[in-house]
This record gives C-alpha cells, structure tokens and sequence, in this order.
C-alpha cells in the first residue's frame, strides 16, 4: 500500500496529464460545530432574487476554514435562511481567494484560486456540502503543496478530490495517500 | 409586485399628519404640509400580485412617524421594521432599525444609524451600520461593517415570528 501511493505521487509530480480525478487526503473528517460569520464593509441585498452581494475586504470566519477575497456572492433558497451558493470571487486589487482550511490536528491547508464556489443542498436527509476552488488552485498541506485544475473539498466527509493533480510531498508521504488513492498506478 | 401601500392601518388613536393622511389614501407623492404632529405605530402594507393577493408581500411598522419640516414627503421614522412574507405567508426577513428617512416620493429609507436583518428560520442574522432601502425593488444596501452570521444549528431565533400571516380582512 505504501509503494502503491509513493509511485502514485511520483507519476503526479513528474506531470501526470491525463485528464482524471483522484483523491487527496482529507483536511478533516467531518465539520467542527459552531456559526459561520462573513466580515465585509458593504453589502447589497435583492429581497426579490435573494441574493447577497458582499464586496470590501470579505472575510469569511467558520469553525473549519477562514476565506479571504474581493467579493462574495450568496443566494438563498425561499423559505430558508441558509445560503444554497456562495460564490467567492478576486479582484484586481486582490488577486487569489485565500482559504486555510484546519485538518483534524488543527493544522492549517492553505489553497488558493481565482474562484471558490460552496454549493449546499439537502437531499433525501443527506447534506451535500462542497467547496470547489478552480482558476489556477495552490494547496500547501502539511504533507504536501501542490497545484491542480480544480480542487474539491467535501465538508460532509472532510475529503477533498483534485482534478488533474500535481503534488509534491514535503514529508509522511507514504501515510498520506496510500490509504485513499484508489486512482494510483499500479 | 402588488401595489405599494395598498393598506395603512392605524394601529392606536390619534389623528395622522396630513402627510400620512395623504400617504394612507394612496396618494404617495403629495406634498407634506408642515405638520408637527407625529404619528404612532403604525404600518403600511403591500400585497402580492394575484394569485395571491390575499397574501401580505411586505409590512413595514414603525414606533413613530414624524413629517420632516423643509423636506416634502420624507418621513423622520423611529423603531423602523420591514417583514417580508412569502406567498405561503412565511416570515422570510426581519429588517430593523432604530431610526431612518422614509421618502414617500420614491419609496426609499436610508440612515447612517445601526441596521439589523435576521431571516425569518432564524439561521441568518446580519447587523451594520448606514443603509439605503429602495422599496419598489426591494433592494437593501448596508454601507459599512457588515457582520452576516450563518447558523449551524437548528432555527430557533424567529421561529415565533414564521407563524403563517393574516389575510386581508
């Protein structure tokens, strides 16, 4: 298992270009419990399409992640207080979206994209909740920093998937991946 | 959209400054007359289109309403609160404010005090200060401090206010 995930990082680092999608290791298991608060100097509301616009130094202050950007886009479904989409978008004066998530230690993922989009939804009972970042996405984990096209992260599980990856351990690299890359080499 | 200000109830006695008076027979634009008198509690409402205009779209209430001299048809509002209803007559948002200039020539509200938002389940509260309301479009712009704070937990806070609302007697 351990061989199976150094060559599955080997083949990434030496640019794998096939289009596929893989997993990385989870930043955390599950969700800590608390309330979200979003910091911004301004915000429009439409009352009518219910969609809030948050623009100004936008600081997004949870209990798994803090996120950083220009401008902040959430709408809400009728008839529900909680946000469907967030999008968070750059500006030319501030050009990433900064995210740093906390993994299950307590430690910090910092990734970074032109664009991060949450979507939430229940279905059946079940909660899907999923942060994707695209627009040229840098993780920087504890284990490993790395780029991709897209970079998925599923709060519910605390999994996040990258498309098209290209990591680089920084160190543990065997305890990493091995248990959780079904995609890798063989 | 219904018709803005298709009702105005007075809620306690007292005789309405001709502004309000002109403001309750519809007619949003007329010239305030320079009235001192302010007005107590009370509330202007706007229903939806049909199908379901039996149904309140918006209320907006206030603790007192006094004509600002100088200024025709704005209104000098203390203890402001706008609910916003859906069809089915749930309570989607709370807007409130200490204080705030209610324009009755374009439907518009703005201060630069505190103002407060909370989401009728009670998971989304939003507080700042400075705002500017334009009715018609139901548009509301928080200019500065902006705090938004997403519940994780169960809606509690306004579950009392989401019971569904009267119809037009």
């Amino acid at each position: 298992m351990k061989k199976t995930g150094l060559l599955f990082i080997c083949a990434t680092v030496a640019g794998l270009t096939v289009l596929a999608q893989t997993t990385a290791p989870a930043p955390q298991k599950g969700r800590r419990s608390g309330n979200s608060i979003i910091h911004s100097e301004h915000c429009d509301f439409d009352l009518v399409k219910r969609v809030f616009v948050y623009t100004g130094h936008v600081f997004i202050d949870d209990p798994d992640m803090k996120l950083q950007c220009a401008k902040i886009t959430a709408t809400m479904p009728a008839g529900s207080g909680h946000p469907d989409r967030i999008v968070a978008e750059n500006s030319s004066a501030q050009t990433n979206v900064v995210i740093d998530l906390l993994d299950d230690h307590g430690e910090t993922n910092h990734v970074t994209g032109h664009l991060a989009v949450y979507e939430y939804a229940v279905v059946g009972g079940v909660t899907n909740e999923t942060v994707t970042v695209t627009g040229d996405p840098h993780i920087a984990a504890t284990e490993f920093t790395g780029t991709a096209d897209e970079l998925k992260w599923n709060r519910a599980t605390g999994h996040m998937a990258a498309k098209n990856p290209n990591f680089t351990s920084t160190s543990r690299l065997d305890s990493v991946l091995a248990p959780t890359n079904a995609a890798a080499p063989k | 959209m219904g018709t803005i200000y298709q009702t105005i109830r007075r809620l306690t006695t007292g005789a309405l400054p001709p502004g309000l008076l002109a403001l309750a027979a519809g007619v949003g634009h007329a010239q305030f007359a320079q009235s001192p008198g302010p007005s107590h509690n009370f509330s202007m409402v706007e229903y939806f289109d049909a199908p379901f205009d039996q149904q309140i779209m918006t209320r907006m209430t206030s603790a007192e309403a006094r004509p600002v001299a100088g200024s025709a048809g704005v209104l000098d509002i203390r203890q402001f609160k706008l609910e916003s209803f859906s069809t089915n007559g749930r309570t989607e948002m709370v807007i409130t404010a200490p204080q705030c200039l209610f324009s009755t020539v374009d439907n518009t509200a703005n201060s630069a005090g505190p103002i407060r938002v909370e989401s009728g389940d009670g998971q989304l509260s939003l507080a700042g200060d400075g705002f500017f309301w334009r009715q018609n479009e139901k548009y509301l712009s928080i200019s500065n401090r902006v705090v938004t704070v997403i519940s994780s937990n169960a809606p509690t806070l306004l579950n009392a206010q989401t019971q569904p609302t009267k119809k037009k007697p």
